[in-house]
């Protein structure tokens, strides 16, 4: 087995660039995520390493050996498609063996694998079943064990848990994480769920418009994201951006927004009078009684998750949401909000991209 | 849950059920909304299948009002006609001819508009206008063409050595003739029918296919032809039953000629009936023609079962 490596791949169509000189390697045994929203070219770079769009510009390669142009039928990829394309007219037996049938693998040979890979994925009682017999996580397990019977050297998910439920996501993501570590082969794991993404990967390629916006282990991509996109698609809630002015006051730096408002005293050595845009997680922010020193809030709702809540609160500088205990109920009064300087991270207010 | 509605209504519904439509009950109305369709169903069915088979017993002469009953005579003459069992060994290959060519030219047709573009209608549409041009111009074209003196499917076949007069003239080449002319405008038929189930395979069950490791013709034999199967069933069993009915094509070609080289079974109730002025006979005939159909009809979706053909 081998790593993968895209280098420079652009994909266009016509005048619309899909897939933008994305660059990069999938190590062996790698499990990487590929997030993004809809339409940011996840799908598509997908479908390029699969084989089943071409190329317009750069190259993919298994290894030492390029692909770019070799049809999807060599390049031995298992992929899991979203609407699990299991064939209705073939029993899942006949599902689970097709690519075996294809490789000439004998009758009874093949149905001893049949059984062995069934019994992986807790199907073996529904071999003699049709798909259409079968509930949806049910589909999906004979639709990996269809792409992993036949040993491959690159696995591919395109975003394979979408249609299906809460539980079932649960149940199934393990089994994807179990599965894909046995086979051992590199994987690209395509969704827009970025909670999916960062619970199952190594590492987390962000993708938006086309581009690579960054690459990193699940906890680097939250804790430190490289571009304002990054920070309001990775983590729930997203990231809260304040656009602020740095002065020296009477007690160090402070962080100005507006004419007069100070959000925040005693931070930011270093920027003495750059505009910057701050991102802090809503874990950050932390909500006190009304006093001279946040930023004055005015609680909107609450919406209770049991071991959390996330709190809405109007402020001089917009909407902001917190992270706040489960008990807590703001009631609709006044407040005030605090920024924990520490956990700051700085952007580039014209690019979104990160300074510090 | 019917009956509850119409015994005890809610008081201020009247809007989606008016006082009238609530004094019936609801089998009247169900009577009375199918009654259309069995009105017409027997007027334009029932009844003239039901004289056909009354006249089937009966000596009925064209010219003569009085009908004689005569009982299974007509029956024993049809079997003693000499060109009978002619006809029907030459409807059966008509049948059976024209069939395959429109299943094979249709399939392969339906086969390469859907390859060509899932989105471009153009070519799908000229081909499915041919379904639409009237028999006669088919034929008066056919004839043009096919004239020894200037036909340019005449010229074509003459030269090549497959034929010297007049083809539909010949004795031998003639049901052949005849085969393909009816075929060429009801091929576009099973193409439409085809091209319906072709397109509800989703590009996905290829892709999968594709990597699994499947050539064209392995996803062909996988998932196209298993997926399609169902529909080409249903599509042989119509366009035999119609063509074993066919009576314009040939009529309009040879009138059953040369001597009776494509003589088949509805032109021999028609010649009965029209110029043997037997129309007792002719009826006699159509009734066979029926049966035989029936018989063959059952037989067939037994063997095929095509409803059981797609699982979903």
């Amino acid at each position: 087995m081998v790593s993968i490596t895209l280098d420079g791949v652009t994909k266009e169509y016509g005048s619309l660039t899909a897939v933008d000189d994305l660059s990069l390697t999938i190590e062996d045994g790698e499990f990487v995520s590929l997030v993004g929203p809809s339409g940011c070219g996840k799908t598509t770079t997908l479908r390029m390493v699969a084989g089943l769009e071409t190329v317009t510009n750069g190259q993919i390669r298994f290894g030492d050996r390029t692909v770019t142009s070799a049809p999807v039928q060599q390049r031995g990829v298992a992929l899991l498609f979203q609407d699990i394309a299991l064939y209705p007219h073939m029993t899942v037996e006949e599902n689970i063996a097709y690519p075996l049938k294809l490789a000439g693998v004998n009758g009874s040979d093949r149905h001893e694998r049949v059984v062995e890979t069934a019994s992986l994925l807790q199907v073996e009682d529904q071999l003699e079943k049709y798909p259409g017999d079968l509930s949806g996580g049910q589909q999906q397990r004979v639709a990996l064990g269809r792409s992993i019977i036949r040993e491959p050297s690159l696995f591919l998910f395109d975003e394979p848990m979408s249609d299906l439920d809460a539980k079932l996501k649960h149940e199934l993501r393990p089994l994807f994480a179990e599965i894909t570590d046995q086979v051992g082969c590199p994987t690209l794991y395509v969704t827009h769920d970025q909670e999916e993404a960062m619970t199952m990967s190594d590492r987390i390629a962000v993708m938006n418009d086309g581009q690579l916006a960054q690459i990193d282990t699940p906890d680097e991509v939250y804790r430190r994201p490289d571009t304002q996109f990054v920070g309001e698609f990775v983590g729930r809630p997203a990231m809260e951006f304040f656009d602020v002015r740095i002065e020296n006051g009477a007690n160090g730096p402070e962080l100005l927004a507006g004419e007069n408002l100070t959000l925040a005293h005693n931070g930011l050595n270093g920027y003495d009078g750059d505009d910057l845009r701050v991102g802090i997680r809503p874990q950050h922010l932390r909500v006190t009684e009304r006093h001279s020193g946040g930023i004055p809030a005015t609680h909107v709702f609450d919406e209770t998750l049991g071991d959390r809540t996330h709190s809405l609160f109007e402020t001089p500088v917009g909407r902001v949401t917190v992270e706040t205990p489960p008990d807590f109920r703001g009631g609709q009064t006044d407040y005030s909000i605090e920024i924990d300087v520490e956990k700051l991270s700085l952007y580039d207010p014209s690019s979104g991209v990160r300074i510090g | 849950m019917a009956t509850d509605t119409a015994g005890d209504p809610p008081p201020h519904d009247s809007v989606s059920s008016p006082r009238w439509h609530r004094m019936l009950p609801e089998s009247v109305w169900g009577w009375l909304s199918i009654t259309p369709v069995l009105l017409l169903y027997t007027i334009v069915a029932l009844c003239p299948i039901t004289f056909a088979v009354v006249a089937s017993f009966h000596d009925v002469h064209l010219l003569n009002p009085e009908w004689t009953f005569v009982g299974l005579s007509n029956y024993a003459e049809v079997f003693q006609i000499d060109r009978f069992w002619g006809s029907m060994w030459r409807g059966v290959l008509f049948m059976i001819g024209s069939t395959l060519v429109q299943f094979v030219v249709g399939v392969w047709m339906a086969l390469v508009i859907d390859s060509l573009s899932r989105t471009s209608r153009l070519v799908s549409t000229l081909v499915f206008t041919s379904y639409l041009v009237p028999t006669i111009v088919v034929t008066v074209v056919f004839e043009f063409m096919l004239d020894p003196y200037d036909g340019v499917v005449h010229a074509a076949g003459s030269s090549l050595g497959l034929w010297n007069n007049f083809l539909l003239g010949n004795t031998d080449l003639a049901m052949a003739a005849v085969v393909v002319i009816s075929s060429w405008k009801f091929a576009a038929f099973v193409s439409l029918f085809t091209l319906a189930q072709l397109r509800s395979i989703p590009d996905r069950f290829y892709e999968a296919a594709q990597v699994c490791g499947a050539t064209r013709w392995e996803q062909f034999r996988d998932i196209t032809f298993p997926r399609i199967r169902g529909a080409l069933a249903v599509v042989v069993f119509l366009r035999a039953i119609f063509m074993f009915n066919k009576y314009d094509v040939i009529w309009q070609l040879t009138e059953g000629g040369p001597g009776s080289a494509t003589t088949t079974m509805p032109i021999l109730a028609f010649k009965e009936t029209f110029q043997m002025n037997a129309y007792g006979r002719g009826n006699a005939i159509a009734v066979i023609m029926f049966l035989v159909l029936f018989a063959g009809g059952v037989l067939y979706l037994r063997a095929m079962n095509p409803s059981q053909e797609v699982h979903t």
